[in-house]
């Protein structure tokens, strides 16, 4: 069966649009599992249902939980095996003979998620670790420019991290969206008495990559526009 | 704390006390973005909160009417006692002594706010989303800025999506085209 794991990121960038209810039908489309790590589940739900903010965002996103939607994963490696491949992702770059810790312990639980299920995507709206595990060597030049400092790769760990990560595939809320307009779900923005205005096809596919990448969703202008012609 | 740390937090507490006593807001702001890359790098929890105590020191003064508040000189006076309270906390190694040094910074400001609502806990939160976002900047991952500053993703995503972070060519890994390919073959989409 196929299955997605998502990433906090995501999950936020699609509620704040409003743009949560796709996923069952996505999930329809897919004939398999949405699955949410404990951590995410943490961050998404219980955490700000504990507070004022963000508290009704909270119970939506539980509305969907409780739905089925999703299905809560419990990451099956050892607290070990986790923290060592927090380590590993956090000893591949140095300065000043320091180790920089880019990442943090819940984004590599769902990474060790989709690991243990061999998902066929992550889905994740973050930069870091998306690099981390596609092209270290960008990550290494966003952390050099920054710091002003030389930042050095440690090319063994990286390696090894990258070998752990082998074949994991990377998509943001903007591909669950592309896939979302080009299964006309999204027409009903373009809808009025149940008429389809197509001379607004464009706009709508246009208007929601930029929507998710204003909250968030890391992705280009010039990827967005690159979208915008494959149609 | 390292010494190279704790040289750049004397600095940056030195420059603050000048830039506060000249009323100088520009001089402030840059204090505070000084201690991001410390932040980045060492994640020390001193360089961090150093930093959002300057950031919510330079948010309140820019306010308009903070320099016409009659507690504003006593308040001044307890700000600059304490940063070289802190300033010498660094020096000789006392991280307790900072942490209530720096406590009572945001006290004292909290009480030029009693009349403007909530204008302080604003200038806060903004000053660590701010602040976590400079460490996002310097290529941390958004989850460990956030955790960083005891802040949540949801505060701090979509302020990041209004900035110009994932323009920066480098923050791209794999041609989009590639991207959308995999997601159509993964939902059996033509």
């Amino acid at each position: 069966m196929k299955s997605l794991v998502f990433d906090t990121g995501v999950i936020i960038s699609l509620v704040t649009n409003n743009l949560l209810w796709i996923l069952p039908h996505l999930k329809k489309q897919l004939r398999g599992k949405l699955l949410l790590s404990e951590g995410v589940k943490e961050e998404i739900i219980n955490r700000p249902l504990r507070s004022k903010k963000f508290k009704l965002e909270a119970l939506i996103v539980q509305d969907y939980y409780r739905e089925g939607i999703f299905t809560l994963v419990k990451n099956k490696f050892s607290q070990k095996k986790t923290e060592e491949l927090l380590n590993l992702a956090n000893s591949c770059f140095q300065t000043n003979g320091h180790n920089v810790k880019v990442v943090d312990k819940a984004e590599i639980e769902t990474l060790m998620v989709v690991i243990q299920n061999k998902a066929d995507a992550m889905v994740m709206d973050e930069r870091t670790l998306r690099l981390l595990i596609e092209g270290p060597e960008k990550l290494e030049h966003v952390l050099s420019s920054r710091l002003h400092k030389k930042v050095h790769i440690n090319k063994a760990n990286a390696r090894k991290f990258q070998e752990l990560t082998k074949g994991i595939n990377i998509i943001r809320s903007t591909e669950l969206a592309y896939i979302a307009y080009k299964m006309k779900l999204l027409d009903k923005y373009i809808t009025a008495k149940k008429v389809i205005d197509n001379s607004l096809r464009k706009e709508l596919l246009e208007g929601t990559l930029w929507a998710l990448k204003l909250n968030g969703c890391s992705i280009s202008e010039q990827e967005i526009n690159q979208i915008l012609r494959m149609n | 704390m390292q010494e190279n740390i704790k040289r750049d937090l004397i600095y940056v507490l030195k420059n603050t006390i000048r830039a506060l006593k000249r009323g100088d807001l520009a001089g402030l702001r840059e204090q505070s973005n000084k201690t991001v890359h410390n932040s980045s790098i060492y994640q020390d929890k001193y360089s961090i909160s150093i930093s959002v105590v300057i950031f919510t020191l330079f948010k309140v003064l820019e306010k308009e009417n903070t320099s016409h508040d009659q507690n504003w000189p006593s308040i001044r006076k307890l700000i600059l006692n304490e940063l070289n309270i802190s300033k010498n906390a660094i020096r000789k190694d006392k991280p307790y002594i900072l942490s209530k040094s720096l406590r009572k910074i945001v006290q004292s400001l909290k009480k030029l706010d009693k009349h403007a609502g909530h204008f302080m806990q604003e200038a806060s939160e903004l000053s660590k989303i701010k602040k976590a976002y400079g460490i996002y900047r310097h290529g941390i991952s958004i989850g460990k800025a956030a955790d960083l500053l005891g802040i949540s993703r949801w505060e701090l995503q979509p302020y990041l999506g209004k900035t110009r972070e994932s323009e920066n060519p480098h923050s791209q890994s794999k041609p989009v085209a590639e991207r959308v390919k995999i997601a159509k073959e993964i939902f059996n989409i033509k």
